[in-house]
């Protein structure tokens, strides 16, 4: 499997976004009082302007490359590639938006929520987010656009995003049930609502810029909600190992996931693997057990089985490959497998 | 996705079915009437090491 795309392949295209987002910044910095601290946000590890060093296994401005290279692949025109940036860079904007607030209403910690505060940080996450909506609804100006019947971005990111807000919702609320109320299968369902829906909303936004056909748009959209759901996954299951190793196990954790008894997927498989293979049964009415932590072995278990669903969604992505090279007449360029994460060894 | 969460939980609790999967997954696949998917994922999922991460993180 790939280890992710911190590759220099995608160098050029970097280069490309970053122009772009500069002078959207340099205007906003001039026009606006938030414009400066856009200019932290937007250069956080991981981000499209990250000065720090990259990340191994993820480029920098992952959230712009994605439709940009889903374009570039659905593109019939040379003439889209102003447009197709345009979108790249509202998505990175509003995903950023989407990261900090998300940070926010989890209350974990970075550098860039130290430097400006909550209140500037949630300002500027706001003024992020419309101004991503606003790039969207000028793209979708019937004077910018190529031709009248392409569907209007603007819609596309509203559907996506009330459905997203929806299953972080769900996500805050499940916080505070029992452990005992909450299934995998829903809990597969919060991801995909909260998660599945941006990547999916990412991809719809670029096969609309470049008026791909309806089935190429839906082959590409369901790629991103199974993409968007395998890295929820991941993500989740990477806190849970971090967790683990950094405390030496599980009794003295201090913080995120489990001390918040978030239902991730991990850690209700967890749950159930506590209830069915402790003998005597351990207490599961906490995620501690009130004193009583429930067996190592369990969350070990639970990762190997939330791995294997992280698994199959990345497998399910890469098996709509075929039927989106046949409708394109295309073999997908390896930086697209790259950026996406599908370049799986089964 | 739940075939694949049944069909882990059940190799960790049964030796034979885990060198199976590891080592055969098609016939896994063929003798209990599951689709290629489920059982390569589950097969992956436990030759993983454990240093290995996601794609994402």
């Amino acid at each position: 499997m790939s280890n992710g795309g911190g590759s220099e392949q995608f160098a050029g295209v970097q280069a490309l976004l970053r122009d772009d987002l500069r002078a959207w910044l340099a205007h906003a910095k001039a026009t606006y009082a938030w414009g400066a601290d856009a200019g932290v946000a937007l250069s956080a590890p991981g981000k499209l302007l990250a000065t720090a060093a990259p990340s191994k296994r993820i480029p920098q401005g992952f959230w712009g490359l994605v439709p940009h290279e889903v374009a570039q692949y659905c593109a019939t025109s040379s003439q889209d590639g102003l447009r197709i940036r345009r979108v790249a860079v509202a998505c990175e904007l509003l995903l950023c938006a989407l990261d900090y607030l998300d940070e926010l209403e989890d209350d974990d910690s970075s550098d860039t929520r130290a430097f400006l505060g909550d209140g500037r940080l949630l300002n500027c996450a706001t003024a992020l987010y419309q101004s991503a909506l606003q790039i969207l609804a000028d793209l979708d100006d019937p004077a910018q656009r190529s031709s009248a019947s392409l569907p209007p971005l603007a819609g596309i990111a509203s559907e996506e995003l009330r459905l997203a807000m929806s299953g972080q919702h769900m996500d805050l609320l499940a916080e505070q049930r029992p452990w005992n109320e909450i299934d995998p299968e829903e809990c597969v369902a919060i991801v995909e609502a909260k998660s599945g829906s941006l990547c999916r909303m990412v991809c719809r936004l670029a096969c609309a810029v470049v008026g791909a056909s309806g089935q190429l748009t839906a082959q590409f959209a369901a790629i991103g909600s199974h993409v968007g759901i395998a890295a929820q996954l991941e993500n989740d299951i990477h806190d849970l190992e971090q967790e683990i190793a950094a405390q030496g196990g599980i009794q003295s954790l201090k913080k995120t996931d489990l001390a918040r008894a978030k239902k991730t997927y991990p850690l209700i498989l967890a749950y159930q693997n506590t209830l069915q293979k402790s003998s005597p049964p351990v207490d599961t009415t906490d995620y501690r057990g009130q004193g009583q932590p429930w067996p190592l072995q369990a969350y070990r278990d639970a990762i190997q089985q939330a791995w294997a669903g992280a698994i199959f969604h990345r497998l399910s992505a890469a098996a709509l490959v075929d039927p989106i090279e046949r409708l394109r007449g295309m073999a997908f360029p390896p930086r697209l497998h790259e950026i996406l994460g599908i370049d799986i060894d089964a | 996705m739940t075939a694949v969460l049944t069909l882990v939980r059940s190799a960790q609790d049964d030796d034979a079915l885990r060198e199976a999967l590891i080592s055969a997954p098609e016939k896994v696949a063929q003798d209990r009437h599951l689709p290629v998917l489920v059982v390569q994922a589950a097969s992956l999922a436990l030759q993983r090491d454990p240093a290995e991460h996601g794609v994402w993180y």
